[in-house]
């Protein structure tokens, strides 16, 4: 009899026990999906994180964001960061995966330094995965230095871990399409002003220097600069010299490009002085044969300086012209 | 050696000829401007009449230029042999040999079934037929006049002998656009370009060689069609085009360029009937053919690609209307803006039909290749396998430099000229001009297309500016009787001089200051009407000789240096300067031809497919024809993964032999370990669960082979396969065994064995190895054999009593077979 009140006793507690566990963990489910519905990042400060997240008994897994976002951190790319993990949380909340299993929360360095202590971090921005009843491991922290903060790759990382499959949902950027809409009424305006005379429409300068302008811009490798993002000059990390020009030929910096660009562009005005020189109106020839020897000299100088970056770039060319 | 002296005396010939064009042509002019004087310059040329002299001197040039096009792509039949090159030249070869075998229209039926295995490919409705066409039918004409020559010395040769009608195409072009002179110096320009020559090297028989004659060839037609008006010239366009589309897929830019042409002169109000006729037969007929060509069937009335060249056909229609209403109607004046709304109403309704017509499915969206030319990010993100070749990449100004040289610096100033003397035609070569050099920014393949546009608009830029600076007749009159005799020494000995140096094409115009500069000093001082004085132009014709002679030298180092390597056979080259040649790769094709069964199955990456069927003629999984991606993907998939997972997919795709390309033995760049992260790439965009990129990574995500590299690496089969046995072999006494002489390491999983697959043959040089698949293993007994027993019991002992042989089974148990067993058993009972 004794024993059985024993046993009776100790089920009841072990059943309160998980009653009570459960009541608490659905009560915190509760109310994280309340705070995610409001918002599609929850803001978690030190005692929200004790108790929601760093607490073992959970049932449901977090993405959480740890961040410095106050001025005076200055940290620029948590703001982007901030962005990209908004949209994802956002495309999240609309979409029809959202459940109270997965939810999104973010930690301020400022609210919740216990937090930031507690995992040992020492920089931000930094996305861990909290998988549900375990400790985040190694592999649950994502790999900014290589993937980035992209919302892609965010979803891609999170479609990792926990399954959950995202469609990603940007809201559109309006300020390009009211800039488009801006520079269209200005330029139909600027029409309707000199609706008088259409001639400098018809004005093959303005033309010519334009397509001359876009030729240029293609062949001094500015697409390459925009598909592939080089920093803009090199800086060496031991000597702290600066460099202009890349030493291979397979790499280039933004500047080198833009020199090249002017390169050329003196290039084709030298020559076209060579054939302006001798149109132009004077008494003797002077100033026609003063005009011609500045086109070939520019032609000839510049032309042999761009072959001479040309040789530094490319290990083995043998030829160079004046300058080595 | 021989090769590149032959050159340099053809274009030696080429400039004498040229030199003498130039001043040829000025006479010319000079004579329309001062007929007295015309008798004075050219003494000599009494016999002959000035036009007719000036046609011999085209057609001298023209030849030089050909031949010298020509030799300048012979550098690696010299060196190595004649020998069809790199991956996709030898698919067109196979199937030329299999078409001038089996006759055209087993061709165009042809089911490869050596190809994707187990798909198959239906050759003749994926491919653009033009290249293997042309070459069958250069083979069989030959033949009719009995030179009995094999197709291969055929194949190996056509990209040479095209682009020398390339360079005759551009001179027609340029003499349309500008002046004879220009066109001269445009073709000798195309027939050396580096930018050309990369892609028509004697061996590479690839559809690009033939393709950009054709393109040239038929701007060339439009812009006489357009300047004519006459229905034979846009006839001729039409199938002008139509060979094109035959022949390669970028048939595509001529038929949206020659539209936004069409657009652009109707926007500059310079529309005509001339246009209106050329680009009405043009376009129905170039429809109607271009729908001839299997490959292409329904796609230019299908797809948005096309879409451009149907709107602006409607448009036109529709502008031709109104243009005749407006010359019919009284007043029509009045009506003018009415006439201008109805315009525009017209275009942006046709416009608005056509995105109509694209949502509703009825026409297609850009394909990915087309659009991730504008959308530039594209690729890389939707399309790895475009992304992963190399010819796909961005350019870099470096590779516009390394290409055309002095031309690129020359290129804009033509346009200027070209926009400051606008008329139809300059519109379009303009045009071409901006849209050509956006696209070869994007894609360092496409500046196979912005060449020949380079080529032209330097051309003009420089002919305009020699044409008067090597002009002598303005400051000169009275001298120029001894000119004649004087010249001829001064281009002697201008050639001897070259052909010490080796200078090619030493200055077109150089020999004419040499004779002009003493000739004027005496007289430029009482010179006093506005022009240059002749010691500038003297100075301005040699700089620009020295930098065209720098040009000649310049594209012949690059042909030879960089374009000529057949890169099937490699060569290296000692410290004393012997040559010495590493043939690895025919040698293990011949291996597998020789010594495996004939339907035996090779699984590599897809780099290798074309060679593997080419050469070795056997079944292979995957090739350069990308177009099944899930399948590459799996290849990938057993090539990264672990051995036994792989050998699970290597049974289920019934592979008997994996052929690997290793460089580490020799320091050969180009092997398989260094394309092995676009293996996992590719195989993680079908399957993410199994392969993850990220795993081939060390912890500070780099990618080693060395021991610091990741363990999943270190074990996947494509590792395996590579350095099997090879830590044992010291390459060199100062490194130790396993070095890996690519990427400088010793490597970090040695001494390992190889379960399901067994080596075969590795070349002399290690580059090749071929491992063969074992078939399904025997089971390894279990630990307990009490279970053996009652499988054996519950299977046998019911249906079959030998107790003998079933014992024997029993040990071995093969699993498919005791399925068997079972169903047969339920069916029974």
């Amino acid at each position: 009899m004794k024993y059985f009140v024993y046993l009776f006793f100790i089920c009841a507690c072990i059943t309160l026990n998980v009653l009570s566990e459960e009541d608490v963990l659905s009560d915190k489910i509760q109310q994280l999906t309340q705070w995610s519905l409001k918002k599609p990042i929850i803001r978690l400060n030190n005692e929200h994180f004790k108790h929601y997240v760093k607490a073992s008994s959970r049932n449901y897994s977090m993405f959480i964001m740890f961040t410095a976002l106050s001025p005076q951190r200055q940290c620029s790319i948590c703001k982007q960061a901030y962005d990209e993990f908004q949209i994802v949380a956002q495309s999240y909340r609309y979409s029809n995966a959202f459940s109270n299993s997965v939810f999104f929360g973010m930690v301020d360095f400022d609210d919740g330094s216990d937090a930031f202590q507690y995992l040992k971090l020492n920089t931000a921005p930094v996305f861990i995965y909290f998988p549900p009843k375990m400790k985040p491991k190694k592999s649950d922290y994502m790999d900014l230095s290589r993937s980035g903060f992209s919302a892609e790759q965010i979803i891609k990382w999170i479609h990792d871990r926990a399954d959950v499959e995202i469609q990603i949902y940007r809201p559109p950027n309006y300020s390009g399409f009211l800039l488009v809409i801006l520079m269209i009424t200005m330029i139909l305006g600027l029409l309707y002003v000199k609706r008088d005379s259409f001639k400098f429409l018809f004005n093959h300068i303005v033309w010519g220097i334009f397509i001359i302008l876009a030729i240029l811009f293609c062949i001094s490798g500015q697409i390459w600069n925009s598909i592939r993002g080089p920093p803009f000059t090199h800086r060496n990390p031991q000597t702290g010299q600066s460099g202009l020009f890349s030493g291979t030929s397979g790499y280039q910096f933004i500047a080198e490009t833009y020199i090249v660009f002017l390169l050329y562009f003196g290039v084709s005005i030298g020559v076209i002085l060579l054939n302006e020189a001798p149109k132009l109106k004077s008494q003797t020839g002077k100033r026609n044969s003063f005009v011609a020897a500045v086109g070939i000299v520019v032609v000839v100088i510049l032309f042999s300086y761009l072959l001479s970056i040309f040789r530094s770039k490319y290990q083995g060319y043998p030829y160079s012209f004046l300058i080595k | 050696m021989a090769a590149q002296v032959t050159t340099n005396q053809s274009i030696i010939n080429d400039d004498s000829g040229s030199l003498t064009t130039d001043s040829e042509f000025q006479t010319n002019v000079n004579s329309k401007k001062r007929l007295s004087s015309s008798s004075n310059i050219l003494p000599t040329s009494s016999i002959l009449s000035p036009t007719g002299l000036t046609s011999l001197i085209s057609f001298i040039v023209l030849t030089c230029a050909y031949i010298s096009g020509f030799m300048s792509r012979l550098f690696s039949v010299i060196r190595f042999e004649s020998i069809i090159h790199e991956f996709d030249p030898w698919f067109n070869y196979r199937s030329t040999a299999y078409m001038t075998e089996n006759g055209f229209y087993n061709f165009l039926n042809w089911f490869d079934e050596l190809a994707w295995y187990p798909l198959g490919r239906i050759v003749g409705g994926t491919i653009y037929p033009g290249l293997m066409v042309t070459s069958g039918v250069i083979h069989w004409f030959l033949h009719m006049i009995n030179i009995p020559i094999h197709i291969r010395e055929i194949c190996v040769f056509l990209a040479p002998f095209f682009s020398g009608l390339t360079a005759l195409a551009t001179y027609l072009l340029t003499k349309e656009l500008w002046s004879r002179r220009a066109g001269l110096f445009a073709a000798a320009f195309i027939a050396i370009a580096p930018g050309y020559s990369s892609r028509s090297v004697a061996g590479s028989y690839d559809n690009e060689g033939i393709a950009i004659f054709a393109l040239m060839f038929t701007y060339f037609l439009w812009i006489r069609s357009v300047k004519t008006g006459s229905v034979f010239w846009s006839c001729c366009t039409a199938l002008s085009y139509f060979y094109m589309v035959s022949a390669w897929g970028g048939y595509v830019f001529i038929i949206n360029l020659i539209p936004v042409h069409v657009f652009i002169l109707l926007v500059l109000r310079r529309y005509s009937l001339r246009l209106y006729v050329s680009y009405s037969i043009f376009y129905i007929l170039g429809l109607i053919l271009s729908m001839q060509i299997p490959f292409v069937g329904f796609q230019p009335v299908r797809t948005s690609e096309h879409m451009l060249a149907a709107g602006v056909f409607a448009l036109l229609q529709a502008y031709a209307f109104i243009d005749y209403l407006y010359t019919k109607l009284p007043r029509a004046d009045d009506l003018k803006q009415l006439f201008f709304g109805l315009m525009i109403f017209i275009g942006l309704s046709v416009f608005a039909v056509v995105v109509i017509l694209t949502y509703a499915g009825y026409i297609a969206p850009w394909s990915g290749r087309f659009y991730s030319l504008w959308d530039t990010n594209y690729a890389k993100i939707h399309i790895p396998i475009i992304a992963s070749v190399s010819e796909h990449q961005p350019t870099t100004w470096t590779s516009f430099f390394f290409d055309l040289h002095l031309l690129i610096c020359l290129f804009p100033v033509g346009a200027w000229f070209c926009i400051k003397e606008l008329n139809d035609e300059r519109v379009f070569i303009v045009l071409y001009a901006v849209f050509a050099s956006y696209f070869a920014g994007v894609m360092i393949r496409l500046m196979l297309t912005l060449t020949p546009c380079v080529c032209v608009l330097a051309a003009i830029a420089l002919s305009k500016t020699l044409d008067y600076y090597a002009d002598t007749e303005t400051s000169d009159m009275s001298t120029s009787p001894v000119v004649p005799s004087n010249d001829n020494d001064e281009n002697e000995n201008e050639t001897e001089k070259n052909n010490r140096n080796l200078y090619d094409k030493a200055g077109k115009p150089k020999p004419i200051p040499g004779r002009r500069g003493p000739t004027n000093t005496n007289q430029d001082t009482d010179d006093d009407t506005s022009i240059v004085s002749s010691n500038i132009k003297t100075v301005v014709v040699i700089c620009i000789a020295m930098m065209l002679m720098l040009l000649a030298v310049h594209c012949t180092w690059v042909t030879s240096n960089a374009y000529s390597s057949p890169s099937i056979v490699l060569a290296s080259y000692n410290n004393d300067g012997s040559r010495y040649i590493i043939d690895d790769f025919r040698e293990a094709y011949y291996w597998l031809r020789k010594n495996t069964p004939e339907r035996a199955r090779v699984m590599s990456w897809w780099d290798y497919g074309y060679q593997i069927a080419g050469m070795g003629n056997r079944t292979v999984l995957v090739d350069n024809n990308t177009w099944n991606n899930s399948h590459i993907a799996l290849v990938g998939k057993a090539m990264s993964s672990n051995e036994s997972e792989a050998y699970k997919i290597m049974t289920m795709l019934d592979v008997d032999y994996v052929l690997v390309i290793f460089g580490g033995m020799i320091g050969y760049s180009g092997d398989d370990i260094n394309k092995f992260l676009w293996m996992v790439r590719i195989a993680e965009g079908e399957h993410p669960k199994d392969i993850r990129e990220q795993d081939y990574f060390t912890e500070n995500g780099e990618f080693r082979v060395d021991r610091s590299g990741s363990p999943i690496l270190l074990n996947c089969l494509m590792y395996k396969l590579c350095y099997y046995r090879f830590g044992e072999l010291q390459t060199d006494f100062r490194s130790p065994p396993g070095f890996d002489r690519t990427r400088h390491v010793e490597i970090g999983n040695k001494n390992f064995d190889l379960q399901h697959v067994e080596e075969a043959y590795t070349t002399e040089h290690w580059i090749v190895r071929i491992y063969k698949v074992k078939k399904l293993a025997n089971r390894l007994q279990a630990k307990n054999a009490l279970r053996q027993v009652q499988r054996r019991k519950s299977i046998y002992s019911t249906s079959k009593k030998t107790s003998g042989q079933a014992r024997k089974q029993g040990v071995i148990l093969n699993k498919p077979q005791v399925k068997k067993g079972t169903k047969v058993l339920t069916r029974k009972t």
